[in-house]
């Protein structure tokens, strides 16, 4: 910035004063922000590329195209956590992320193309994926206690549970075209998050009594006792059936309008 | 204390230098009880009040060989942006071009200052705390080159992609009606110019190359939202 502007002292102090209490408000290690949030942890699930969207796009839409879910492991040290950009298994943030800005833009845009401004078109969606978020994860974390289960750490939940609006927002680009087009990809695309969280979820999820007994975290499958098991599985498929609701309710929001419509045809009322 | 507007001890000669007595440093060491003396300098005619004085535009910070070299590298954004271009934190065409924007929408009945500022404003910070988020020590292990992103920065290169707006916003008001599938396209293009400046800014300054695309995106999107704003 100095060596390009040949300006006053008093002008280019005032614009580095800007700048360095922005970054210490916000990303100075000891701003009150960074006590709240844990950046450290949240820039390690942010750590993509694009090759790795592009893959975990594709493992959302195809589940059944992906071969091994498990997570992998530091090949040196065990200790060491993968990145999303080294690990196509591990959950990022980002995608879920971007995923719901989409789906509240989008919801937002066809009613700004009719020119008929409302804000409840925009803070409709911005809180119902607020909420479902929230009671995704509060549910998720109750029932993995009631099950005796121990489940991802939180930002990891809050990711798996994301990626519904990536898939969510290619079946609302379907919805352009025609309303039965929409329903055709909502179904598609339940069922494929669903075989999705499921095959993400069963690694993840060890019985706390193996997890004592082994002392440690152990590789998932090598000794299960068969209550344990069940109890698992059923959780699982459980968690994997209930994701059409949240993906029925989100896309009730959407804009009705279609693009391929015959002329003198009355847009049908979206939900 | 003395203030500025004290009036001059008996026998003292001063000068009106207005500019010379609000910079700080001049104004600590100013002579005894009078900020505007200067030291042994009777009072000047016309031309020398102003002889020691830098010229308007630096003093506003207003670089103008910086702005012209980005504004011709955003007509054809195409390419890598130097990395001195990319880093430099030229914010005058920016604000000028938000406000600009906005007048000339005036002209298509549309009185949008608020929503454009405030877009501009809201979704350039969270550009940047995403950029900060996504550059990190766990990217260090695919990247090599400078970490250092500033606010202004950021708010530059999303400045510098508000010009293909200004464009769409003209022929708007002067020349095409949106309904049909001309404004449509040129829609589309205005994004994609809009996005491909921002982005080859941002990049460059950043240095990190496989995440492009995924800067792209919401950088995308927030441009999106403002042309939405004036369709």
């Amino acid at each position: 910035m100095e060596e390009a502007l040949q300006v006053t002292p008093a002008a280019l102090s005032a614009m580095k004063l800007g700048a360095s209490h922005y970054n210490q408000v916000f990303h100075d290690s000891t701003s009150f922000i960074q006590r709240i949030v844990n950046t450290k942890r949240l820039q390690f699930y942010f750590a993509v590329t694009n090759q790795c969207i592009m893959r975990k796009i594709g493992v959302l839409l195809f589940p059944y195209t992906h071969s091994s879910w498990k997570r992998q492991i530091h090949a040196s040290e065990a200790s060491i956590p993968l990145t999303p950009a080294e690990d196509i298994n591990t959950p990022d943030l980002y995608l879920p992320f971007v995923g719901i800005a989409t789906y509240i833009i989008f919801c937002a845009m066809g009613y700004a193309v009719d020119a008929s401004y409302d804000m409840q078109h925009i803070s409709r969606p911005v809180v119902c994926s607020i909420a479902v978020v929230a009671v995704e994860l509060i549910g998720f974390k109750l029932a993995s206690i009631a099950f005796g289960i121990a489940g991802p750490p939180l930002l990891e939940i809050v990711g798996i549970f994301g990626y519904k609006y990536v898939s969510l927002c290619v079946a609302l680009l379907l919805s352009l075209i025609h309303p039965i087009a929409y329903y055709m990809a909502l179904a598609y695309v339940a069922a494929a998050f669903g075989v999705f969280i499921m095959r993400t979820l069963n690694p993840l999820l060890i019985p706390q009594t193996e997890q004592r007994r082994a002392g440690m975290l152990s590789e998932s499958g090598v000794d299960q006792t068969g209550k344990a098991l069940m109890a698992r599985t059923y959780f699982v498929f459980i968690v994997g059936i209930s994701q059409v609701a949240p993906m029925i309710l989100l896309g009730l929001f959407r804009p009705a309008f279609f693009l391929l419509q015959r002329p003198g045809e009355t847009p049908v009322i979206a939900g | 204390m003395s203030s500025v507007l004290a009036p001059t001890p008996p026998g003292e000669k001063h000068s009106v230098d207005r500019f010379e007595a609000i910079s700080f440093p001049e104004f600590v060491g100013s002579s005894y009880g009078n900020p505007f003396a200067k030291r042994g300098i009777s009072a000047p005619g016309p031309d020398e009040v102003f002889n020691d004085e830098a010229p308007l535009l630096e003093e506003l910070g207003i670089d103008l060989w910086a702005m012209k070299k980005k504004l011709i590298f955003s007509l054809f954004p195409f390419r890598e942006a130097p990395v001195d271009i990319a880093s430099n934190s030229e914010m005058a065409f920016p604000i000028w071009a938000l406000v600009a924007l906005s007048i000339i929408l005036l002209f298509a009945k549309k009185l949008v200052f608020k929503q454009i500022l405030a877009t501009f404003l809201l979704s350039t910070v969270a550009l940047d705390g995403l950029i900060h988020l996504m550059v990190s020590e766990f990217t260090a292990r695919n990247r090599d080159g400078p970490i250092s992103t500033e606010i202004y920065m950021v708010m530059s290169a999303m400045g510098y992609g508000v010009l293909p707006v200004l464009f769409l916003a003209v022929s708007r008001t002067l020349l095409v009606s949106f309904k049909s599938w001309v404004g449509g396209a040129l829609c589309v293009v205005t994004l994609v110019w809009a996005a491909s400046i921002s982005t080859q800014l941002l990049s460059r300054a950043m240095a990190v190359p496989q995440q492009k695309f995924i800067i792209a995106y919401p950088v995308a999107m927030i441009h999106a939202v403002m042309i939405l704003m004036l369709v």
